[in-house]
């Protein structure tokens, strides 16, 4: 699967959301492959072996390529492009529970526990999966708790350098428990759901405004914290 | 990002690296473990004609006791001081202080020397050489000369070194009979520097009451500072919560306090006082 790279594909959006199609489209484009392999067939070699009775892609390949003995009107070659619209748009989902605790003499905020259960429908490979997890988790951690780009009156950007502008450290994070639940994405051959930005969009309001972090700034009346 | 021109000089001796930068004591610079001093010559905020190397001079990194003191090399990084098992047990302040600082890589490279000659406002060093009355020992042309940690910080990033001098070593009294330390720091997320760091160094009597306390905080204000309001309630108290919130409730008198993007000067006093309160206890619960 290719994404992101406009000197190999002709159209391109980035990496976002609905790439979940990108996987899909892998899969819908072997239908019109199947014609294409299935024109030369009468041009085919014989198996070289004795007693063989089908053909490697490869030597399929080969023979659609060299085009020696295709029939009339066939093209050579063995490439399909497809595009195609889903069913339905893919929505992965989850639950995340942050367990915190909030030191209420400095509004300091330190997890507990962090558990997070999401479902991106069919599992392709799930050290991909937990990576985004992870990495979701850790950005939204950074969004609500510590990052933010600040310019002075002057316009003049005081969080310039990571001295100042902090994103999180390992030592930032807490240990993630993580688990999923595999529901099949009807509108999508694979089944498979895009995982990138819930999790994003799950942490965001669990730990900013209006909650959490009003502590850190109202700790000198405390009495104003949630 | 890139430092302007400068020379590169490597003595060998302690002598030697007098006599180089007597050569020009203002357009020179000591360099030790260069964590405060390259970044600042990358965004030009220092650049000196000459970089006078002392971190390889071997014999000026050490720790060692000597009849009632302990004597630390100023080339002695923060991760040697922070894995002595003799200060460990003589002197805990010391390696408390020095895993609060930075990471590993920092930790590896930079010198309590370089630390205390930066004088950095949010620097940790600082605030534990004033809670353990630490005395500097500074070589020049004309000789040495020791000066108290107390008078030692002058101002934002100003210390009493003149130009041509070397800090050479850091002499600390020994803590003796029962005694308590502790160093509470809020570290800043992106930098690790200290946004308030307290390092409180007590004496007890044999009944738990307080002998004396000296309490060394940074962060706060331009330079590290000794709180004396919250030293003198300690001293004779008994220790109680009373007496150390009330001790703590002087954190940060007649400071004028920094304020940046991270903590207003109002929060930062506030955690000041939390932190104060919060170091005498752990030294009192620590004392041995
Ligand atoms: C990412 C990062 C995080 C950091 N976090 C912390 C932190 O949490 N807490 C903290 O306290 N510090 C922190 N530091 C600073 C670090 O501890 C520095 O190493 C230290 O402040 C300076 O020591 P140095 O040996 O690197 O000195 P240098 O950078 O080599 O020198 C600093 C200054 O002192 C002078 N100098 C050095 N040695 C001597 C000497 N013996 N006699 C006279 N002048 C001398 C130099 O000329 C220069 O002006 C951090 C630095 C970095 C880069």
């Amino acid at each position: 699967m290719l994404q992101g790279d406009a000197t190999r594909l002709s159209f391109e959006g980035g990496t976002y959301s609905l790439q979940a199609a990108s996987a899909a489209a892998a899969t819908g484009s072997s239908d019109p492959v199947v014609p294409v392999a299935e024109a030369p067939a009468a041009a085919l070699p014989e198996p070289q072996t004795e007693g063989r009775t089908s053909l490697t892609i490869q030597e399929i390949a080969l023979a659609a390529h060299i085009a020696k003995d295709l029939p009339p009107d066939t093209e050579p070659g063995l490439s399909a492009t497809y595009f195609f619209e889903p069913k339905n748009f893919t929505f992965p989902f989850g639950t995340h529970i942050a367990v915190v605790e909030v030191d209420r003499e400095t509004g300091d905020i330190k997890f507990l526990r962090y558990v997070a259960v999401d479902d991106c429908g069919k599992v392709i490979n799930p050290m991909l999966v937990d990576g985004q997890i992870h990495g979701g988790i850790v950005q939204s951690i950074g969004q609500a708790m510590y990052e933010e780009v600040v310019y002075d009156e002057q316009g003049q950007l005081i969080t310039g350098t990571l001295m100042d502008y902090a994103v999180p450290r390992a030592h930032h994070v807490p240990h993630f428990e993580l688990d999923r639940t595999e529901t099949p994405s009807p509108g999508i051959r694979w089944a498979s759901r895009v995982l990138v930005r819930q999790v994003r969009l799950v942490l965001h309001p669990l730990l900013s405004e209006p909650s959490l972090m009003r502590c850190r700034h109202s700790v000198l009346s405390i009495s104003t914290c949630p | 990002m890139i430092a302007a021109q400068f020379d590169y000089k490597v003595p060998n001796s302690l002598e030697e690296a007098v006599s180089l930068i007597a050569a020009d004591p203002d357009g020179s610079k000591i360099l030790a473990g260069g964590h405060s001093l390259i970044p600042a010559m990358k965004l030009r905020l220092a650049q000196p004609q000459v970089l006078v190397d002392i971190a390889r001079i071997k014999s000026l990194a050490y720790i060692r006791e000597q009849g009632d003191e302990i004597l630390i090399g100023a080339t002695t990084t923060h991760y040697q001081l922070e894995s002595s098992a003799l200060l460990r047990q003589i002197c805990p302040l010391l390696p408390l202080c020095a895993a609060s600082i930075g990471d590993v890589q920092v930790r590896n490279k930079g010198t309590i020397g370089g630390s205390l000659a930066h004088s950095d406002p949010a620097g940790d060093w600082p605030a534990a050489a004033l809670a353990l009355k630490a005395e500097l020992v500074l070589i020049g042309q004309g000789g040495e000369r020791v000066v108290k940690a107390d008078d030692f910080f002058v101002d934002f990033l100003t210390t009493d070194l003149q130009p041509g001098e070397i800090l050479r070593e850091i002499r600390i009294k020994k803590p003796t009979g029962k005694f308590g330390h502790a160093y509470e720091k809020v570290p800043h997320p992106a930098s690790g520097f200290a946004v308030v760091g307290v390092a409180v160094n007590l004496s007890l009597k044999a009944d738990g009451s307080c002998e004396s306390a000296s309490i060394g905080v940074t962060g706060v204000g331009v330079k590290a500072y000794r709180p004396n309001g919250a030293e003198s309630a300690l001293s004779g108290s008994s220790l109680n919560d009373a007496a150390v919130i009330e001790a703590a409730s002087h954190a940060c008198d007649g400071v004028d306090l920094n304020n940046d993007l991270f903590a207003s000067g109002e929060y930062r006093c506030h955690l000041a006082k939390v932190h104060t309160r919060r170091a005498i206890a752990k030294a009192k619960a620590s004392a041995k």
